[in-house]
């Protein structure tokens, strides 16, 4: 799938060009979705990978002040401290990304994420699809943990392939189609962070979920694969194939939704 | 629940009238709604959206349980549990059962106006359930114990002050009137109810059948955590939320959140699909459940007559531009569900007793059905609730009163006949002084115009014999009309029309006489005129244009209609005037008489069925619309009327848009003073016959127009609505002058004599220098002497 596209793209100069003129076509989908997201007060910052997502998410830990404790009694399992929370990293980068947490005055956890309802700085997930024409986020998780950390936290980190934008909700019902008919499936459109206009309808953002939402658009095709290994990638497959329209592709995100299928 | 009388309504309206923070609070929010509804479809048509969603739900309605039973396989095959609730008693007690099966004594709650239908939280607290509202609006108005008073906004009648006070009593914390450490007080107040509940109880916006899928929007993430934490969730939806498919679900994404809230998307949209993973239960799923509730929903999608009310995605934009709303809020204009849609459902789910009150506190705008998410004709479904109020309880004396007075013409031409000799000495300047007037009640909020010494017809009768216009002709820089009308004739070769008129009232008069009270015989007297009146017109080759007059028209301001008649022969058109004609019959119709309304629509339907008239236009926007939308409604079933209702109603045309795009009006024809005037859009102008350019057209073409915001914004007259709810009318009107005094204009005009009655009243009754006029004087007094 994308990988592999990847890393046939220097193959000839026939398909450099067309891949150039690919990536200028999402170039326009990326900007329509950044301007709709900070129409929605969603920060969008592009990194290369997804491990300089993670990262990204450990530095804003690191700058925002903590959490104040909202169940008091409910302390966090690590004491006091910033905590941060990561859902759908895979293993080898979990690793290096809680010492940089500990280096910037904040703990990394990855599961029992319910054990930080009483106070959580950042929650870090990967979505599988982005819709730039309402700036929203196509998160696919069944495990609570991955749900719980674009819940609970001040600030909701969500990395998303840059090659995963899609146009129009349209564009993504067949994804999300496929999605829903696991079992126990709970697929979340995200279009900003929370927010309320119920007192004299003045708008404020952070109600009861994030305060903020930062979206780090992973642009390197390379480091797609790695999502897909973190066992998030099934959408981030069915989106490249959409989004590149190539045969490859295609058959890649089908084999992932047949696999899906098996294990219901 | 004893039923509030109307007297007690009334004073309850009062009351909320004189509350000035809701006042402004809606106000500020009326203003701010049309424009930030307008930047969310950006560049997406909001019609073209309705539409769609309108067909996608109406394929979906009469397949309701069909629907039903399709999700119910889905998601139980995902695990979930589905119930169908026959009532409001049944949907609680299974939400009761889910508690106690969950063990729960702690209940977090997301927003959902089903479950205040069925007036859930207080079966739960009875059972000694501990219910917590997490949605901030909600909230506030569960600790102040009030009803929301907007299905999207609940708090928004009050401000940050009363939201402050409740929340210092619950949790000992002040925030000192700062919104923003408000909304992070409950964040914390709430954030140990969703860790802590046994039980999440939520509504949902749609229910997907082919994937067993609900959809849950929220701004707050309130609605993620309840159903995510808790290890129970129980889900109460509507049966009419159900959707075929996914296609079908995103036609509603594309119109809920921008008609909601003037956002392209809500921040949150929770698709769930059967029994989540889950921890804490112990089979390791979540216990999860959906009741559909019916209540009257099955019902109501078997009723022709209302079924459309069941596309309602309760996106509130019925209620945010609703005049009525804006003045007293979702606890004045609403019981379970708020504004137009409010009416209609206090009606099909609590029964027309229910809605006897409300119902009637409808201005009949139309402003409701321009913005509907599901393009719902709102004001036609409250017509009809209107007749079912009135079918089950009879009418009040003063509605049957008017209605009976109106729907017949003789008598209205006597009693208003005696009411215009009675008056002579309280008139002054056409406006009656210290009179207690049969219709006036308690609308001394406005002077009400006097009746006029000669009624139309008289005036036309005089017209057709050649007498000199009556005084009441004259208007100001008028042209001398005797003058004028031979003009007229000399232009058109032949006094063809005048003729033909005459030629039917020769007949009506040698048949049962022009006041006869059986219509059948008169209008069959009129079509032998009317005969006779086609082939003499076939000699002029102007359009022919019958007038429909209209019962303020032809009683109160007739020299309006001169006026009309003026403007219409100065460019050759051959006008006649069908006198078997009787009221249009909407005020029958808004009172919920059908059996009046009835008689009025055969009536006119025969009078206009003459004389090959290429066009019907009426002076009055109101009476116009009434005869091109309802009258081939009313008699759809009728065989021998519907085609002549049908061809009536096809050739009424507004009369703005009749003198700009037939006769062909412009800047050239008028003189241009320098006076300002402003412009007031009548209802069933710019919404029910849709000429919005025209008008605004000519009155920049005779004067100086001075554009104001909310043109077409209800003047607050709406017939019978403001002698029934003078207050309330009141207030609208007084909204509408300080607009139009704000222009800085001399006058305004409008196409609609009950504005001109409502507007000039007010004007008159507070002193105010402006006047109001009907566009047909405006522009008859200005229009250019031909050589
Ligand atoms: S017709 Fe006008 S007054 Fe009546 S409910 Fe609709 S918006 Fe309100
Ligand atoms: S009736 Fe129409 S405008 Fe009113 S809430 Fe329902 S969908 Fe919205």
């Amino acid at each position: 799938m994308a990988r592999g596209m990847a890393s046939s793209w220097p193959a000839s100069v026939g398909s450099v060009l067309e891949m150039a003129s690919k990536r200028q076509a999402d170039r326009e989908t990326l900007e329509l979705f950044r301007r709709n997201a900070e129409a929605a007060a969603v920060r969008v910052v592009e990194v290369a990978t997804f491990r300089e997502a993670a990262l990204f998410a450990v530095r804003l830990a690191g700058e925002k002040p903590a959490a104040p404790l909202l169940i008091p009694g409910l302390e966090r399992p690590e004491g006091a401290g910033k905590t941060l929370f990561f859902s759908g990293l895979p293993e080898r980068l979990f690793g290096e990304v809680s010492a940089a947490a500990l280096q910037a005055g904040a703990r990394a956890a990855r599961s029992g994420a319910r054990a930080y309802a009483g106070a959580l700085d950042v929650g870090f997930s990967v979505a599988a699809l982005g819709i730039a024409e309402t700036a929203s986020l196509v998160l696919a998780h069944r495990d609570e943990d991955s749900r719980l950390a674009s819940m609970l936290p001040e600030t909701h980190v969500a990395a998303l392939a840059a090659s995963s934008m899609v146009t129009a909700l349209e564009e993504a019902a067949p994804f999300i189609e496929r999605s829903l008919a696991l079992p126990g499936s709970w697929t979340t459109l995200v279009s900003g962070c929370s927010r309320t206009s119920d007192i004299e309808r003045v708008l404020v953002l952070g109600v009861h979920g994030p305060l903020e939402l930062c979206v780090c658009l992973v642009m390197d095709e390379e480091d797609i694969g790695e999502a897909a290994d973190a066992g998030t990638g099934e959408a981030a497959g069915a989106a490249a194939g959409k989004a590149h329209g190539t045969a490859a592709g295609k058959a890649a995100g089908e084999a992932r939704d047949t696999e899906g299928g098996r294990h219901g | 629940m004893a039923e509030e009388s109307r007297a007690e309504y009334r004073e309850r309206l009062k009351r909320l009238l004189a509350d000035k923070h809701l006042r402004s609070a809606l106000d500020r929010f009326a203003r701010q709604y049309p424009p930030a509804r307008r930047a969310a479809y950006g560049g997406a048509d909001p019609a073209a959206a309705a539409a769609g969603l309108a067909r996608a739900k109406d394929e979906a309605i009469p397949r309701l349980m069909e629907l039903y039973e399709a999700f119910r396989e889905k998601a139980e095959a995902k695990g979930a549990k589905v119930y169908l609730a026959r009532d409001a008693a049944e949907c609680r007690r299974l939400v009761l059962a889910a508690a106690r099966e969950a063990g729960a004594t702690r209940i977090v709650k997301s927003k959902s106006m089903t479950c205040e239908e069925i007036r859930l939280n207080e079966a739960l607290a009875a059972e000694g359930l501990e219910v917590r509202e997490t949605d901030l609006g909600e909230w506030i108005v569960q600790l102040r114990g009030e009803p929301p008073s907007h299905m999207v906004l609940p708090a928004i009648h009050l401000d940050r002050w009363r939201v402050d006070e409740s929340f210092a009593r619950e949790t000992g914390i002040s925030s000192g009137g700062d919104i923003q450490a408000l909304v992070r007080l409950a964040r914390s107040a709430l954030r140990r109810d969703f860790a802590e509940a046994g039980l999440a109880v939520t509504g949902a916006n749609f229910a997907v059948a082919s994937l067993g899928a609900l959809g849950i929007l929220s701004n707050e993430g309130n609605a993620r955590l309840a159903a995510t934490l808790p290890a129970a969730h129980v889900a109460v939806v509507g049966l009419d939320k159900l959707v075929p498919d996914l296609a079908a679900a995103a036609g509603i994404l594309k119109v809920l959140p921008r008609n909601a809230t003037g956002q392209p998307m809500a921040a949150y949209l929770s698709l769930v699909a059967g029994a989540a993973p889950c921890p804490l239960s112990p089979g390791g799923v979540k216990d999860f459940r959906v009741i559909f509730l019916d209540n009257g929903r099955l019902a109501a999608a078997a009723d022709p007559a209302v079924r459309e009310i069941l596309r309602c995605v309760r996106c509130g934009a019925c209620a945010n531009v609703c005049p009525v709303y804006r003045m007293v809020g979702g606890h004045g204009l609403g019981r379970v569900y708020i504004g137009a849609v409010g009416i209609a459902l206090a009606c099909l789910l609590e029964g027309p007793a229910s809605a006897r009150n409300i119902a009637f506190n409808c201005l009949g705008c139309g402003a409701c059905r321009e913005v509907c998410a599901a393009a719902i004709d709102l004001p036609l479904v409250i017509e009809e609730v209107r007749a079912r109020a009135f079918r089950s309880e009879g009418f009040h004396l003063d509605q049957g009163l008017i209605a009976a007075i109106l729907s017949r013409r003789s008598l209205m031409a006597a009693v208003l006949k005696a009411a215009a000799a009675a008056q002579g000495p309280l008139v002054r300047d056409g406006m009656v002084r210290h009179l207690p007037f049969v219709l006036s009640g308690d609308g001394s909020f406005r002077s009400l115009p006097a009746l006029a010494r000669k009624p139309f017809r008289t005036l036309w009768q005089e017209l057709c014999r050649g007498e000199a216009m009556p005084e009441e002709g004259r208007v100001q820089g008028a042209q001398d009309p005797p003058a004028e009308e031979e003009a007229a004739r000399a232009a058109q070769g032949a006094s063809a029309e005048e003729e033909a008129a005459q030629g039917a009232r020769g007949a009506a008069d040698g048949g049962t006489g022009a006041q006869a009270s059986s219509a059948g015989q008169a209008a069959g007297a009129h079509e032998t005129a009317a005969a006779a009146g086609q082939a003499r017109w076939s000699r002029s080759s102007g359009p022919k244009v019958a007038l429909f007059a209209g019962c303020a028209h032809e009683f109160v301001y007739p020299e309006d209609l001169l006026c009309g008649i003026r403007l219409f022969r100065a460019k050759g058109a051959v006008v006649s005037f069908p006198e078997s004609q009787g009221c249009c019959g909407l005020p029958a119709r808004s009172l919920g008489w059908r059996a009046a309304a009835l008689r009025t629509a055969a009536v006119n339907a025969k009078a206009f069925d003459c004389g090959g008239a290429d066009h019907v236009v009426s002076l009055c926007a109101s009476c116009a619309s009434h005869l091109k939308f309802r009258v081939p409604l009313l008699l759809a079933e009728d065989k021998g009327l519907s085609a002549k209702a049908a061809s009536l109603a096809e050739r009424v045309m507004d009369f703005s848009a009749f003198l700009a795009n037939v006769l062909g009006y412009g800047p050239d024809d008028f003189e241009r003073t320098g006076e300002r005037a402003a412009f007031h859009g009548a209802c069933h102008q710019s919404r029910g016959l849709g000429a919005v350019r025209e008008p605004r057209m000519l009155l920049a073409s005779a004067a100086e127009y001075a554009a104001t915001d909310e043109e077409d914004v209800c003047c607050g007259f709406g017939g019978a609505y403001s002698l029934k709810f003078p207050e309330t009318s009141a207030a609208v009107m007084e909204r509408k002058l300080r607009g139009l005094e704000g222009a800085g204009a001399h006058a305004v005009v409008t196409d609609c004599p009950g504005c001109v009655m409502q507007l000039g009243g007010g004007l008159d009754r507070r002193g105010r220098p402006m006047r109001a006029e009907h566009m047909a004087r405006f522009l008859a007094g200005r229009l250019k002497l031909r050589g």
